[in-house]
């Protein structure tokens, strides 16, 4: 290869001689500058594989590092999101309790209090009422388990006290398997579980079902001492 | 015309069964599985009831309007058990409709036909056969003459007199809050 650049050297004018060298040393450079780029190509990607390696989580059965003994307590928390149809709901608490080991996202609520449009309004239903002592917010579900004197009142008239429910968001629909005591705007019930579906038009209530009905329309004050709590 | 089937009086309306399903937009309410509605001394059972609502009132459930029961209906009170396939209970107006081979008892007086109409605020019942294609079936009464006893002494109920068996397991009471 270079024996034929020379004898063409001889027989090109010195001038012309020159250029040529000159093209040849750029395309030398030019393919080491190739070479360069490409070797720092490699190191990038190099190093992006090993942060990954280094930063992924341990996922062999373990869950993320958690402050070790300490409860990580959140006083005041909200947390906010949308139902099927887009309506948004705001959850609260007292405060909010996430134990070492438990799995990621369950959150221990004390006084969970929730603003969604299918429960009621007013002081002793609305956004401000405590709905249960205890309650368990799932975000990725965005279920709400109620425990301990569950309390609910929806926005079509309707009242449960049970041990037990659970709010889920996203279908607007309540469910308790517990023993239940209802009030509702015709009269008074008690059942061994109940639903709710289309946000209180339609409820069910399940296993074992006693009713007492009004016989004749009630003003609020008549049926609060009619039938007690 | 057959003996009076008895008012219910006044008193609270308890309803018992399985299941109850609550359509609160059309006012209606909805018990299955061993329905048993009770007031004062009468009782409503069958498979199931429908409980209309007037309409309105400030909860948008009004006054009870009327009950539909269907399925192995019972209308039974202190002295009568009548028996059909179907029955109507307009509240306000007192009045019970029982539809479908209907058999009335009244101690051991017994009565069939097809369509039972008691106003029981009145005590006048009116039970009635069957003309139409699927031919006519009349209203038969078995009548026992009660024994010979003094003029004004208390009617002798008789204890040996076949009792219709009502199914289920009866009316279960309402616990108040």
């Amino acid at each position: 290869m270079a024996h034929t650049a020379d004898m063409l050297a001889e027989r090109l004018t010195p001038r012309r001689a020159d250029a040529f060298a000159a093209a040849q040393r750029r395309s030398v450079f030019v393919r080491r500058l190739r070479i360069a780029l490409l070797a720092g190509i490699g190191l990038i990607a190099l190093n992006i594989v090993l942060q990954n390696i280094l930063r992924a989580p341990d996922v062999s059965g373990g869950t993320p590092e958690q402050p070790t003994g300490e409860l990580e307590r959140i006083v005041n928390p909200r947390f906010i999101g949308r139902d099927e149809d887009g309506t948004p709901f705001v959850v609260t608490a007292d405060s909010a309790v996430r134990r070492p080991g438990s799995i990621v996202g369950l959150t221990e609520l004390e006084n969970p209090r929730l603003d969604y449009s299918m429960l009621g309004e007013g002081l002793e239903a609305g956004p401000g009422a405590v709905l249960a002592n205890l309650g368990v917010y799932n975000p990725e579900t965005r279920s709400l388990e109620l425990n301990q004197a569950v309390n609910l009142s929806t926005r079509s008239g309707y009242r449960f006290e049970t041990p037990s429910a659970t709010i889920q968001l996203p279908q607007s629909r309540i469910v308790g398997e517990e023993p239940v005591y209802g009030e509702a705007p015709w009269g008074a019930i008690r059942a061994g579980g109940f639903e709710v579906h289309e946000e209180g038009r339609r409820v069910i209530f399940t296993d074992g079902v006693t009713t007492r009905l009004y016989l004749n329309e009630r003003s609020d004050e008549t049926r609060d001492t009619e039938t007690g709590p | 015309q057959v003996g009076a089937l008895g008012s219910p009086g006044d008193g609270p309306l308890d309803i018992s069964a399985n299941d109850l399903e609550v359509f609160d937009q059309e006012n209606r309410v909805v018990y299955s599985g061993d329905v048993n509605a009770i007031r004062g001394t009468a009782r409503l059972r069958a498979d199931r009831i429908e409980v209309f609502f007037e309409p309105g009132g400030g909860t948008g459930f009004g006054a009870v309007q009327r009950m539909r029961a269907t399925g192995d209906v019972f209308y039974v009170t202190a002295t009568e058990i009548a028996r059909a396939d179907e029955g109507l209970y307009e509240i306000a107006d007192e009045r019970i409709v029982l539809i479908g081979d209907v058999v009335l008892t009244q101690g051991c007086n017994v009565s069939t036909g097809q369509r039972l109409t008691a106003n029981l605020a009145t005590g006048v019942s009116e039970l009635a056969g069957a003309t139409g294609e699927a031919g006519e079936t009349r209203v038969r009464s078995v009548f026992f003459p009660d024994s010979e006893e003094e003029e004004g002494a208390e009617p002798v109920v008789r204890e040996d007199c076949p009792v219709p068996e009502i199914p289920g397991d009866g009316p279960q009471p309402f616990e108040e809050g």
